[in-house]
């Protein structure tokens, strides 16, 4: 077993206004990826993913206060100090949509040698492994490529671009927040096969946050549920997807739909995410869950079941 | 559209549209009941009084005489009858004039839109107070050719506005499912499009009754617009310029109302746009 | 056949982009048919730029077509206007990919609900009745009627544009990308109301996605669109189940959640001209298949141990003339039974090593069902953590199986073979259980009714009488006991090997076992390693459960093992013809024979034969023609005793 390179520990976000915490929507997220693993983020649409993510590089909006700790190999305990070391350097982010993530009136060679001049590298040394860099994610005609504004490009091609800026330095962490979400199925699993292959050469731990449970199943090593900005559950990929425990990761999984479940047989997760977690008393999940009892009143702790950890008041085994 | 409480909220929050917002609704009521404020209603209208000629400001006339001997602050107060009479009624006509064609443009498209943009292109192409000194010296002074005229240099900026946003307006989802179940243009346009510019719409009309005054005054105050005996702000700083270091109140009193009311509107014009189109807040 | 209602002949779209100086031409559609029947859902996918939400537009009159002809409830709709094209449009409703755009923002719920029976002018003195049926019909509330789109969640505004297009109770619907901007979650939930919808209203869709588990979940019949043409059409189970056309296989393969990146992403596996997963573990395509396993099967990598102990190799003796008694050569022998590895250890050292078919002493084989063995002497080690004990209720650690066939089965019926179970080990039988439990692990093409992954196989098993009684050889117990293993060390099964037996007997190579979409092992055949790493798994016999210095399992199991099981392979006849008396213990053969010789075998070949006496270990690699051959069979054991008789 390697170290861990981030160890994210009861990490929290409040949105105030006027002084006054109107929400919390990370709610004490705790993890740790070790080099070469994979933890996947999952959830629905605003359980605090993306925020996650955000959070961890301080990306977060002006009325957002950060708690927490956040520990990087090498570097301690990231405070606002250290951050601008840290950032795009050590930690790498890659976004949903890379038609909005780069600049459009600037060529993709513009945007990458900034970048590169930000990792410490010379203009001779920068052009070298931008090429380098563009050639490993698979892209072939460079010269074209460099030259290119960024809508002349498809969007594979400038996701491609931007794991290669991503990966202009060598950082230990990759935060990959839906990569694949805005691009076609077939482009979008040659994008994570270059994400997977890329991380077997280079060996940095990868935080990847999909609400594709499938997606995530397909290269995760570890799988973190989250749920109104709490880990509800989160084990080895392999043993909370075949094996389920919190009623919430059950949903999840059941409402993949394929041709072999009975039309019309998918179970639904009745109801949505609550908007705003500051009016949450007990269990996040039991106002949508099946197995709802009367000890979910009292906010459960994730405790280890069945190999993996589960915060619900109601499974035992 | 937002509640009038989320806007008393807003102007609570925010101390210049508040400034402009109460501004301008002082000049509103003033107009409003100009008869029974001013300390002289009939020099107010007009009606000389040659026995006050050239009282400085004082007990009896808090805002002096002008040379005719009417009391200038019975002037200013219903001087603001014409000066928001023709803002309104200038943005108003200016507005729906170039709504319609603007709509007509970006929707229909094609040739219609190229006839109807040219047309502005080349209102737009004069600066706005030389078109309108242009449009008046051909149908002669009057506050009403006056009107006229501004509404004839303005009308191509609203065109402009809503042919822009009809264009783009035409190509979202919402408009699309309403024409693919068959929905008729002229109800696609007046409920799906037309409702979708008011916000545009309110904020540069607000923005626009100031500019409005603003070149009113200025064709008074050549001549071309309200004529004698009428009070007119514009025609009273055109009286009074030749007294500027004699008779100094005559010109500056209506300046300043000009200057008031104008800074009222922008003020509540800009807050309008705060308020109504997020997007422009900081 | 049902009417149709849709029918689309030959039609042809074409844009022109409008630019500065040359005009550009882009075929939308391509001379492209099909029809829509009453009551059916048509599936239509394909990638962005494929052309399918034109096909929408022009199968539902929304744009006009360059050529051709569509033909909607018997008219052609661009002859019809007015009226007439008003009375064709209130049959139809249209459902589009993004809800909140699709809803105009200034218009109340209730409003846009509305809005089609407004321009139908269907008032009656129930309207308002109507709209309140119609939100509570999709799960709107009444207090949601009075909001506006930005006050609802995209799946709440996907209802109400739902609840919109079926307002003037129409025939056919467009789903453009109906849920393709929800979470999956709230994707279940459209997918199941307008499952409802459709038989409630015995409504026709046109269904476009370009996600094939979203055209799949829902459609009758599927068509595949690429640049504007059909690639492939038809009924949505055979196009999943058996796709004909290379773009259909490979969107199928590349669907998330279809296989773990390790082995299967690599961009294009390089899989030999005329693969087939339905026939990889038949000749000739086992040969290549049972080497290169990770290449089309999801495996977890074994790892090996970081201090490999390696054999002591000695200069081998020439062996291939060796006879075997009325059987001819070693040599002979070896190319009669399609060898791809043999390995002989005698004392310690390898005294013949011979590789076929392209392999060398790091190639990994599949092991096929001498998989079983390996499991057998992890449970050894498990039982002797305390972790479990044989005498355990199956159930006691799966409680999911409290419905299943091993509902009252021992871990030591399990491992000894005496569940009974409805399970038929008929190899080339499709309706046979083994190979629908293949099917479930991937190792074959899924069929309509298979039970996706193998956890939940194990739970669809049932039972066929009292437990402990009679010998059944059923593959399904190792991997419960598999399953088992992972829930009580909270592990994958590949970690659990390589923490307590790849790296404790310092195995030298990583080893790989296939895995279903879900990561559950196929632990009773899937696991590929080399035969060196293999023959070590004899050596724990034979050193009374020692690796060198190492203990790796308690003696008192290997005795327990060697001893063999009380009841012995009677019932199975040809086997009572290879060793006479034999029994089956903890997932491995004995022989009872005179030198007490154990062993493991895989169909096609595959062998660890142990002789204890001799102090011989034999591995042998093949790839016969046929999973099992009485006649291969005996001339494996022959071969093997006679070896381990002699002296190196």
């Amino acid at each position: 077993m390697s170290a861990p390179i981030i160890r994210v520990s009861n990490l929290a976000v409040d949105f105030a206004s006027k002084g006054i915490v109107v929400n919390t929507p990370l709610r004490g997220v705790s993890f740790e990826v070790e080099s070469g693993k994979t933890l996947g983020i999952v959830g629905e649409t605003g359980c605090g993913k993306t925020l996650t993510g955000l959070s961890i590089l301080n990306l977060l909006p002006p009325n957002a206060i950060r708690r927490g700790e956040i520990w990087l190999d090498g570097h301690g305990e990231l405070n606002s100090q250290n951050m601008a070391d840290v950032r795009g350097v050590q930690i790498s982010f890659i976004f949903q949509n890379p038609h909005s993530a780069f600049n459009p009136v600037f060529t993709i060679e513009k945007q990458l040698k900034i970048v590169a001049h930000r990792q410490g590298l010379d203009h001779h040394q920068g052009e070298r492994i931008i090429r380098d860099r563009l050639k490993e994610v698979g892209l072939d005609d460079i010269d074209r490529v460099l030259t290119s504004f960024p809508h002349q490009l498809s969007g594979g091609m400038l996701q491609r671009c931007m794991i290669a800026m991503a990966l202009l330095g060598t950082p230990k962490l990759l935060i990959a927040d839906e990569p694949t979400t805005a691009l076609d199925s077939t482009i979008a699993r040659q994008i994570l096969t270059l994400i997977y292959n890329l991380q077997k050469q280079y060996g940095f731990a990868l935080i990847l946050i999909s609400h594709d449970v499938g997606l995530v199943s397909d290269i995760a090593d570890n799988i973190a549920v989250l749920y109104a900005g709490r880990v509800v559950e989160t084990g080895t990929t392999n043993l909370v997807l075949s094996d389920p425990k919190h009623p919430y990761t059950k949903g999840l999984l059941q409402a993949i739909p394929s041709a072999s479940v009975v039309r019309g047989g998918l179970t639904a997760i009745p109801g949505q995410v609550p908007a705003n977690t500051l009016t949450i008393v007990g269990c996040s999940f039991a106002s949508r869950c099946s197995q709802v009892q009367a000890s979910c009143a009292n906010d459960p702790a994730l405790k280890e079941i069945a190999g993996r950890n589960v915060a619900c008041g109601v499974v035992t085994r | 559209m937002k509640t009038l409480v989320e806007f008393k909220r807003y102007l609570l929050r925010n101390k210049l549209s508040l400034v402009g917002f109460l501004l301008v609704n002082f000049i509103l009521l003033v107009a409003l009941f100009a008869p029974w404020i001013a300390p002289s209603p009939k020099e107010g209208r007009g009606v000389e009084n040659i026995d006050h000629i050239g009282f400085g400001p004082g007990w009896h006339h808090w805002m002096g005489t002008d040379i005719l001997g009417r009391d200038v602050l019975s002037r200013v107060i219903y001087g603001a009858r014409p000066a928001l009479l023709i803002a309104i009624c200038v943005v108003l006509v200016a507005a729906t004039v170039g709504t319609i064609l603007g709509l007509v443009a970006g929707y229909m498209g094609g040739w219609i839109d190229e006839v109807i943009m040219r047309v502005c292109d080349l209102f737009l192409s004069f600066p706005p107070l030389l078109l309108a000194l242009v449009a008046v010296s051909l149908l002669g002074p009057g506050l009403t050719h006056a009107a006229l005229a501004l509404v004839i240099s303005w009308w191509p900026w609203y065109a402009r506005l809503v042919r822009g946003q009809a264009q783009s307006l035409k190509s979202r989802a919402f408009v699309e499912v309403a024409s693919a179940m068959g929905v008729g243009t002229f109800t696609i346009v007046r409920r799906h499009i037309f409702r979708n510019v008011t916000t545009p719409l309110i904020i540069q009309a607000a923005a626009d009754l100031g500019t409005v005054i603003l070149a009113a005054g200025s064709l008074a105050f050549i001549g071309l617009g309200a004529q004698p005996p009428q009070s007119d702000w514009g025609l009273m700083v055109a009286d009074g310029r030749g007294l500027v270091f004699d008779q100094w109140w005559v010109a500056t009193f209506p300046g300043l109302a000009i200057f008031i009311t104008v800074l009222g509107f922008n003020l509540l014009g800009d807050g309008m746009r705060d308020f109504l189109d997020p997007r422009s807040q900081k | 056949m049902s009417p149709t209602q849709i029918s689309l002949n030959h039609v042809k779209k074409t844009f022109r982009t409008r630019g500065l100086g040359k005009r550009k031409e882009f075929d939308a559609l391509v001379d492209l048919s099909l029809d829509l029947r009453k009551g059916e859902i048509l599936g239509v996918v394909g990638e962005s730029g494929s052309g399918k939400s034109t096909l929408g537009r022009c199968a539902f009159g929304i744009v006009p077509v360059t050529s051709g002809k569509v033909t909607v409830f018997g008219e052609d709709i661009s002859q019809v206007s007015g009226s007439a094209l008003r009375d064709i449009k209130k049959r139809m409703g249209f459902v589009f990919q993004d809800p909140i755009a699709s809803l105009n923002p200034r218009m109340y719920v209730k409003d846009l609900i509305a809005e089609p029976m407004r321009m139908h002018q269907e008032f009656s003195h129930n309207f308002y009745e109507r709209i309140e049926y119609l939100a509570s019909r999709v799960g709107l509330s009444s207090e949601q009627l009075q909001r506006r789109p930005h006050e609802l969640s995209g799946g709440q505004c996907q209802r109400v544009a739902i609840a919109r297009a079926i307002s003037t109770n129409p025939e056919i619907l467009l789903l453009d990308e109906p849920t393709s901007s929800l979470d999956l979650s709230v994707q279940a939930q459209i997918l199941n109301l307008l499952s409802d919808l459709r038989s409630e209203f015995s409504l026709s869709y046109l269904l476009i996605s370009h996600d094939l588990d979203v055209i799949s979940h829902l459609s009758d019949r599927t068509m595949v669109l690429h640049d504007g043409q059909i690639v492939e059409f038809g009924d949505t189970q055979s196009i999943i189940n058996d796709p004909q056309q290379e773009y259909t296989k490979t969107l199928l393969r590349m669907k998330s959640g279809s296989g773990r990146i390790d082995t299967l992403g690599t961009s294009s596996p390089s899989l030999p001209p005329g693969f087939d997963l339905d026939m990889w573990q038949e000749a000739p395509l086992n040969r290549w298949a049972f080497q290169n396993v990770e290449k089309f099967i999801s495996t977890q990598i074994i790892e090996a141990s970081s201090t490999p102990a390696p054999w002591a190799e000695r200069k081998q003796s020439p062996w291939r003339d060796l006879e075997i008694s009325g059987e001819g050569s070693i040599g002979s022998i070896l190319e009669s039974t399609y060898t791809d590895a043999l390995l002989v250890v005698q004392n310690g050292n390898i005294v013949i090593e011979h590789y076929e078919n392209g392999m060398n002493p790091e190639s990994k084989h599949l092991l096929q069902s001498v998989s079983k063995g390996i499991l057998g002497v992890l449970y050894a080690q498990l039982e002797a953590e305390g972790l479990l004990a044989t005498s355990d209720l199956i159930i006691e650690h799966i409680p999911e199986l409290a419905g299943s066939g091993y509902a009252t089965a021992t871990i030591s019926e399990a491992l000894d073979m005496t569940v009974a179970l409805n399970f038929s080990e008929e190899y080339h039988d499709p309706d046979s259980e083994i190979q629908q439990q293949d099917r479930s692990a991937n190792w074959r093409h899924r069929l309509a009714g298979d039970v996706p992954g193998i956890h939940p196989f194990l739970q669809s098993l049932t039972g066929s009488g009292q437990h402990g009684q009679q010998f059944q050889y059923c593959s399904a117990n190792t991997d419960l006991l598999a399953w088992i293993a992972e829930r009580v060390c909270g592990d994958t099964y590949a970690t659990i090997l390589s923490d307590r037996l790849w790296k404790p007997m310092g195995l030298v190579t990583d080893s790989t076992i296939t895995v279903d979409e879900f990561g559950a092992p196929l632990a009773n055949g899937g696991i590929s390693m080399t035969a060196r790493d293999l023959a070590r798994f004899g050596a724990l016999f034979l050193d009374e459960g020692y690796i060198g210095n190492q203990a790796v399992v308690p003696k008192k199991w290997i005795a327990q093992t060697l001893a063999g099981a009380s009841n012995s392979v009677q019932s199975v006849e040809y086997l009572q013809v290879l060793h006479p008396g034999g029994s089956y213990k903890n997932q491995w053969w004995i022989t009872k024979g005179e030198n007490q010789e154990i062993y493991c075998v895989g169909i096609y070949g595959q062998y660890i034969w142990i002789d204890p006496t001799t102090k011989t270990i034999i591995v042998k690699f093949s790839t016969l023609p046929v999973a099992t051959n009485s006649e291969h069979s005996r001339l494996h054991m022959a071969l093997f005793r006679e070896i381990s008789r002699r002296k190196f």
